[in-house]
């Protein structure tokens, strides 16, 4: 569903999208404490400006904005941070093979095109339909009573 | 594993078709791995079942307390993403360690001085979750009731004595019905519910954007963690307690100012 550019509060837009964003960050983000910072960066670099005028959806912009600071934050090196514990399921995305949860929640769970989804990755068409095939074998392999079930 | 390039681009089609990207998978591939297409599809298949459960557990997950009030209060205090900066390289000599000691142990001195200063406060709330049984009733009875537009309310707030007799009698908590007028809510009734196998008492009320905010209360459990403010998926919940009943507002997450009129119902009540 496309949303506005002109949004009147971002703040609530924002909140609405946490469980979204922060999933998303997950697949980018080596523990949980990183998948947090991505989403306080993106969110935090949206408040301070506007929405690009290209930006026809929040949410999209938000995936590309943690996945730019994912990318700088990999050339920084390791941060000390502070320990939490990923649930079972977060822990199998975090532990997924790098590149391929991203690919495949984009396209698989968000509805994406494999172009929107390359886009907001920064990859081709063929690296997004490469990553989502390894990313569907890798998920083939996880055990059903692996997976945690919540309220 | 190491994998054939035929067994790649045969994978790698097989995938591609399941999302409709192509028609079929190449004459020349099925040929080569009829066999395998089969069995293929369905690890493919399995594997997007798989993808998707845990991703939508994931989304399920309680979103950090701490993550919710930074993004609700304005301006960071604190960059998400360490840039990387020159490393200061400092020398370690006697006297620079012996005025480090001296400084810490003056600013320790003087915290804790005035720190005893202080009279004892309580401890701040909790932020327990999640696997509360009576909070997942909470929210699963919500997400069903929320949506059922026309019959949100059991009685309706024109029987408010009738409200507070029925909540009362069942509850064993005492109460008023706050006006929330103020914040842009509308009464529209009471309900009670079950949750964790204590009768919960539910004041039901909208919103002008026909968001349906609900303040529900019950007696107090003996050795009961609090908690303050959670999030699940898209349903926000904010907590207090009395010295003998908890109270929690739930609402749609998207709601920004959950918390005030939490603060206003906690002064009403």
């Amino acid at each position: 569903m496309a949303q506005p550019s002109a949004y009147a509060d971002p703040r609530r837009e924002l909140v609405s999208l946490l469980p979204r964003l922060r999933r998303f960050a997950l697949t980018l983000a080596s523990d949980l404490a990183g998948a947090d910072d991505l989403v306080l960066g993106a969110c935090s670099k949206l408040r301070t400006g506007e929405l690009p005028d290209g930006a026809q959806r929040l949410d999209l912009h938000l995936f590309a904005s943690m996945r730019m600071l994912a990318a700088a934050h990999a050339a920084g090196g390791p941060a000390e941070r502070r320990p939490s514990e990923p649930s079972a399921c977060q822990s199998l995305v975090l532990g997924a093979p790098e590149g391929l949860a991203a690919s495949f929640l984009l396209v698989e769970v968000e509805g994406l095109s494999y172009a929107e989804a390359a886009s907001i990755l920064d990859l081709s068409v063929e690296d997004v339909a490469s990553r989502l095939c390894e990313a569907r074998l890798y998920f083939a392999t996880l055990a059903p009573d692996v997976k945690e079930r919540r309220a | 594993m190491k994998m054939s390039r035929d067994t790649r681009a045969f994978r790698l089609a097989v995938s591609r078709q399941l999302d409709g990207e192509i028609a079929d998978p190449g004459d020349d591939i099925v040929e080569l791995k009829k066999a395998h297409l089969h069995e293929t599809r369905e690890t493919m298949t399995f594997g997007n079942l798989r993808g998707r459960e845990i991703f939508d557990d994931i989304l399920k997950e309680p979103v950090p307390l701490d993550l919710v009030r930074r993004i609700r209060s304005g301006p960071q205090t604190r960059k998400a993403v360490r840039i990387p900066s020159p490393r200061w390289e400092v020398a370690l000599t006697i006297p620079r360690v012996a005025a480090a000691c001296l400084l810490t142990f003056v600013l320790g001195g003087g915290l804790g001085y005035m720190a005893a200063l202080k009279p004892a406060a309580p401890p701040s709330p909790l932020i327990t979750d999640a696997g509360d049984p009576w909070l997942d009733d909470v929210v699963a009875h919500y997400r069903t009731f929320s949506r059922m537009e026309g019959r949100l309310a059991e009685l309706p707030a024109s029987e408010p004595a009738a409200i507070i007799e029925w909540l009362l009698g069942n509850t064993g908590v005492n109460f008023r019905i706050p006006d929330l007028s103020e914040n842009g809510l509308t009464f529209i009734g009471a309900r009670m519910l079950v949750a964790g196998g204590m009768p919960v008492g539910q004041l039901v009320y909208t919103s002008a954007d026909s968001e349906v905010i609900s303040l529900l209360f019950r007696k107090n459990r003996p050795n009961e963690d609090g908690f303050s403010e959670l999030i699940r998926d898209n349903i926000a919940l904010v907590s207090w307690k009395s010295a003998t009943a908890t109270y929690v507002v739930v609402g749609p997450s998207s709601a920004a100012s959950l918390d005030e009129i939490a603060a206003k119902a906690a002064g009403l009540i």
